[in-house]
């Protein structure tokens, strides 16, 4: 893929230091002073790579947004160009959002382990001729980001992909409340969702291959609490290493009192009544990484969700907060600040009944995550905005720190006006929120598993 | 009738407890999660009266000596004619699952049932809703009257530790790939007394499978070869129940008026089985095997039953006496079934292929004597019979701009060995060396999935079918609607003659009309 040149990228004026830089030295070519990933593993700060005016929002709009503003409606215009398409529509019918500094911490969103892998094993990937990732020695990826300084669109989506948790194992707890455009809430469906890393596990033994399911890179399970036609239906799949393959899914159907195979091939369509979003969406993007392909379409600074947005965790957090606190609106508030380095990679799905044309995820060239995703249908019109918000969850990460994960989500339907608007919570019934926690997929994920564990 | 009582008391104290808090997710008490749903199902009647209720023998010779039928209206109805209802419902089932700790939980199913259809249609006796004539069916923990059943319908404790898990309780299990055709799902009898089991049929036997006390103890075999290779074992002591029908008088009743059945259940007799899964590359396979009493058993003759003293006459006192009718015992003898399944998935079709057989060497079958169309079934004999059923599912995206449509076909086959010269079934139906039968399924969901049409046949190519159109529409979080309508037609329309027992369904054409709300 022929790389964008840096005159092309979005980049407001004056960039004379940039300019310089980038007929200097190779790190300019990604817009960068100096590589970011030498200043974290020396423990410095990542603004050296970085010009000033974009760590500064203030700095970078020439003072028209300010660190603590809250942008609406009246005021999205001052956003426009350097946020997601579909981040205008939502603050022009009614959403805010208020404005952070940027946060220059590597491990704001990532786990640290996560970071310390990503520099022990730089350099260490490769990708074979179809786009497959693998380790140079031909083994499955070892863990972290494998390509932190990615140069095209495939690496930038794999090191999101390859585990878009960060986490050897985790459970989550989730509510998601359908809401249509007058701002009705019309269903509220209860999930737990798991996810057991098979490959690259960084944490918990075995590392960092389960050799069992050297085959695949990660199980996941879904297990329904409602509404209560639904209560107790899992659906577990099997994700293979192979990303030009298709998962394989079982379902446990309460209905049934058994398990059950289907085919996986219903990816473009919603799983429940009124829900904005697809399989394909979960995580931003769920489908395996070679069934789309990929285009770089730049590099800009651009807005993002904020490491603050730590939702139901907040105790007693309100709208005013701007944190996603749990609430029946259409528009949850949540905090975003200035990313300084955000890259535009556009997918096009290559699967039967795929009705996007295009899906753009917006990857943080620091944390080589993306939080956010404009799809547009098969006309070309911008059709949906998914926002995944990650802050701090207050539990451990049972590797020395508190974990990050996922602690809201947006599925916005921007043409229907509906939305699909998820909380994470701690704890449901015995359940609790948990990661790197020796999860086992014997004990979860299989067909005898969910059927040991079925709720009815 | 004190400890029906209680429980009645019981659960509407837990449902009490359970609507409050119902607008968010299932209620929590302690460890306990509890959801359910209420239900009110109403089936207008739209055919003719069920021919069951008011046949007749009369002593006047008939074709070849043997009596003639006659139809004797009202016979078991109260008025003559075709009902107004088949079915008038109310039901609220809980789900009551409290988890101790990581090994322990327990799950209690109470169910209450309240058959309105006699209130609501006056040409209908006051038949028992819920009959249960037989030893041991106190197994059932159920209490009510005519009208009213409470059940304990689940009630088991589950425990897990490493690879084992064991569930102890009254349970459904379920096994097998096929949907709504027993091959390998006859663990469980079915419970058919209120409406023969034509309800929905996406919800296949989930209300009427019959839970029975089980010890089932599952162990996954750690091997680096088959991934989930699970050894189950399960035994039922011998608390046995049989497959439940609908009492004579009722609307669905498939037992002709002039025949009166006693179940000869003999409580003691285990139900044993076992069954292997596992993994191999792309193929999930079950290797089963079960030993039971039969569930629906073969009936012999018992005796002609005296006229004109009571209770000698099927139809004493509803007509005069004078008709004869015919005492059968229904006897329940044991049958071994080995069979398996396996399925695959068909990556590049999109489709999940399915296969699952069984063969039940010892089948149990009525020996019929005497001569013309009203033979005596004698003796019970045994016929090998091997089932199989071959499936395909595959979503499909069939009209532009909606969701795919889930289509699921299904073939059956039945062999029977051996003899069949006048041999039938346990309901009463002549039995065929080999019987084909097809199912189609079409599930079509529009409107974002909040309405599914959907489409049921099933086809026997000896000329019988059975079609289900219906629609299901989600409303929020907790209602539920169903409009769906049975017309059977074919050879199931045969005259009782042709088919001695048996029922010739069309009589249950009809809407149903079904109000669900859950929490």
């Amino acid at each position: 893929m022929k790389e964008p040149k840096y005159e092309e990228l979005n980049y407001f004026a004056h960039w004379t230091r940039r300019g310089f830089l980038k007929r200097a030295g190779a790190w300019a070519g990604a817009g960068l002073l100096q590589p970011v990933l030498s200043l974290i593993g020396s423990g410095k700060s990542i603004a050296a790579a970085y010009p000033d005016e974009v760590l500064s929002i203030e700095k970078y709009t020439k003072g028209r947004v300010k660190p603590g503003m809250v942008i609406s409606k009246d005021d999205a215009d001052l956003v426009k160009d350097i946020a997601p398409e579909g981040l205008i529509v939502e603050l022009q019918r009614g959403g805010q959002i208020k404005i952070a500094e940027t946060d220059l911490r590597p491990d704001a969103v990532n786990p640290k382990f996560w970071v310390e892998a990503t520099l022990r094993n730089k350099g260490q990937a490769i990708l074979d001729k179809n786009g497959q990732l693998w380790h140079k020695d031909g083994k499955p990826w070892i863990g972290g980001a494998p390509f932190p300084e990615p140069k095209t669109a495939l690496e930038a989506v794999w090191n999101y992909k390859f585990n878009p948790r960060r986490y050897d194992d985790l459970r989550v707890i989730s509510k998601v409340i359908g809401i249509d455009s007058n701002g009705s809430v019309l269903r509220r469906d209860g999930a737990i969702y798991m996810q057991i890393q098979t490959v690259g596990r960084l944490v918990v033994d075995p590392k960092p291959i389960l050799p069992k399911y050297k085959d695949e890179i990660h199980r996941t399970l879904l297990s329904l609490t409602e509404p209560f036609d639904v209560y107790g239906l899992a659906v577990a799949s099997t994700i293979y290493y192979d990303a030009a393959k298709l998962p394989d899914t079982d379902l446990y159907i309460p209905t049934l009192r058994r398990t059950r195979r289907v085919p996986s091939t219903q990816r473009f369509e919603s799983a429940s009544p009124y829900s904005t979003y697809y399989t394909t969406d979960l995580d931003l993007q769920n489908d395996p990484v070679l069934t789309w392909s990929w285009k770089l379409e730049g590099r800009k600074p651009m807005l993002a969700p904020s490491a603050s947005n730590i939702g139901a965790r907040a105790k007693g957090g309100t709208k005013e907060d701007f944190i996603f606190p749990p609430s029946d609106e259409k528009f949850p508030r949540s905090t975003w600040e200035l990313r300084p380095e955000m890259l535009l990679v556009d997918g096009v799905p290559h699967l039967p009944g795929a009705n996007y044309s295009r899906k753009r995820l917006y990857i943080d060239g620091i944390y080589q995550r993306s939080q956010m995703a404009d799809i547009w249908d098969m006309a070309g019109k911008l059709w949906k905005f998914f926002v995944f918000l990650t802050g701090k969850t207050g539990r451990s990460d049972n590797a020395g720190a508190e974990a990050v994960d996922l602690t809201g989500i947006v599925f916005a339907d921007l043409q229907r006006d509906y939305h699909s608007n998820v909380n994470f919570y701690d704890k449901v019934g015995d359940i609790d929120f948990r990661v790197n926690a020796n999860l086992t997929i014997e004990d979860w994920i299989t067909s005898s598993a969910m059927l040991r564990r079925a709720r009815r | 009738m004190r400890q029906g009582k209680l429980l009645i008391w019981g659960l509407l104290i837990l449902f009490a407890m359970a609507i409050p808090s119902a607008a968010w997710a299932q209620t929590t008490i302690g460890p306990f999660e509890i959801t359910g749903y209420y239900q009110y199902t109403i089936n207008p009647a739209t055919e003719h009266a069920n021919r069951n209720n008011f046949t007749c023998l009369s002593f006047i010779a008939g074709p070849g000596g043997t009596p003639a039928r006659l139809s004797c209206p009202p016979g078991l109805q109260r008025k003559a004619g075709k009902p107004d209802f088949l079915l008038m419902r109310q039901m609220l089932d809980l789900n009551i699952f409290g988890k101790f700790n990581e090994n322990w939980s327990v799950t209690l199913e109470p169910r209450l049932i309240f058959d309105m259809t006699k209130i609501a249609d006056s040409h209908f006796r006051q038949y028992d809703s819920f009959p249960t004539k037989f030893s041991g069916s106190g197994n059932l923990l159920e209490g009510g009257g005519n009208d009213f059943n409470a059940e304990l319908r689940q009630a088991y404790l589950d425990y897990r530790e490493g690879n084992w898990w064991l569930r102890i309780g009254k349970q459904q299990i379920a096994w097998g790939e096929a949907l709504g055709l027993r091959v390998l799902d006859t663990v469980n009898p079915l419970d058919l007394r209120q409406n023969f089991g034509i309800d929905r049929i996406f919800e296949e036997f989930d209300k009427i499978r019959i839970p029975q006390w089980f010890i089932r103890a599952n162990y996954t075999i750690p091997n680096e070869s088959i991934p989930d290779l699970t050894g189950e074992f399960i035994l039922n002591p011998g608390a046995v129940v049989p497959a439940l029908l609908p009492a004579q008088g009722a609307p669905y009743n498939v037992v002709p008026s002039f025949l009166k059945i006693r179940d000869n259940v003999n409580q003691g007799e285990p139900t044993v089985g076992g069954r292997l899964t596992g993994t191999v590359s792309d193929v999930q396979f079950s290797v089963n095997f079960l030993t039971k009493p039969d569930d629906f058993g073969a009936k012999v003759f018992r005796t002609v039953f005296p006229t004109p003293v009571f209770p000698s006459n099927c139809l004493f006192p509803v007509t005069p006496p004078g008709l004869p009718c015919v005492g059968l015992e229904n006897k329940h003898p044991r049958v071994y079934i080995v069979g398996g399944s396996v399925n695959y998935n068909w990556a590049a079709a999109g489709a999940i292929l399915r296969l699952e057989t069984t063969v039940t060497p010892d089948a149990p079958f009525s020996r019929f004597t005497g001569p013309g169309d009203n033979p005596t079934p004698t003796r019970i004999i045994e016929r090998p019979v091997w089932k199989t059923v071959l499936a395909v599912d595959r979503p499909t995206y069939v009209i532009p701009g909606l969701d795919s449509m889930t289509i699921g076909f299904q073939f059956l086959e039945t062999f029977t060995g051996g003899n069949l010269s006048r041999v039938m079934d346990g309901a009463g139906a002549k039995v065929d060396t080999a019987v084909h039968v097809f199912t189609v399924f079409f599930q079509q969901p529009i409107l974002d999935k909040r309405v599914s049409l959907e489409f049921f046949g099933l086809f026997d190519t000896d000329d019988g079918h059975w079609l289900q159109p219906g629609v299901r529409w989600e409303i929020g979080n907790h209602v539920r609607l169903d409009l769906y309508y049975n017309k059977f037609g074919g050879a199931e329309k045969r005259p009782v003659s042709k088919s001695f027992g048996t029922s010739y369904m069309n009589f249950a054409n009809g809407p149903y009309f079904r109000f669900t709300y859950g929490f």
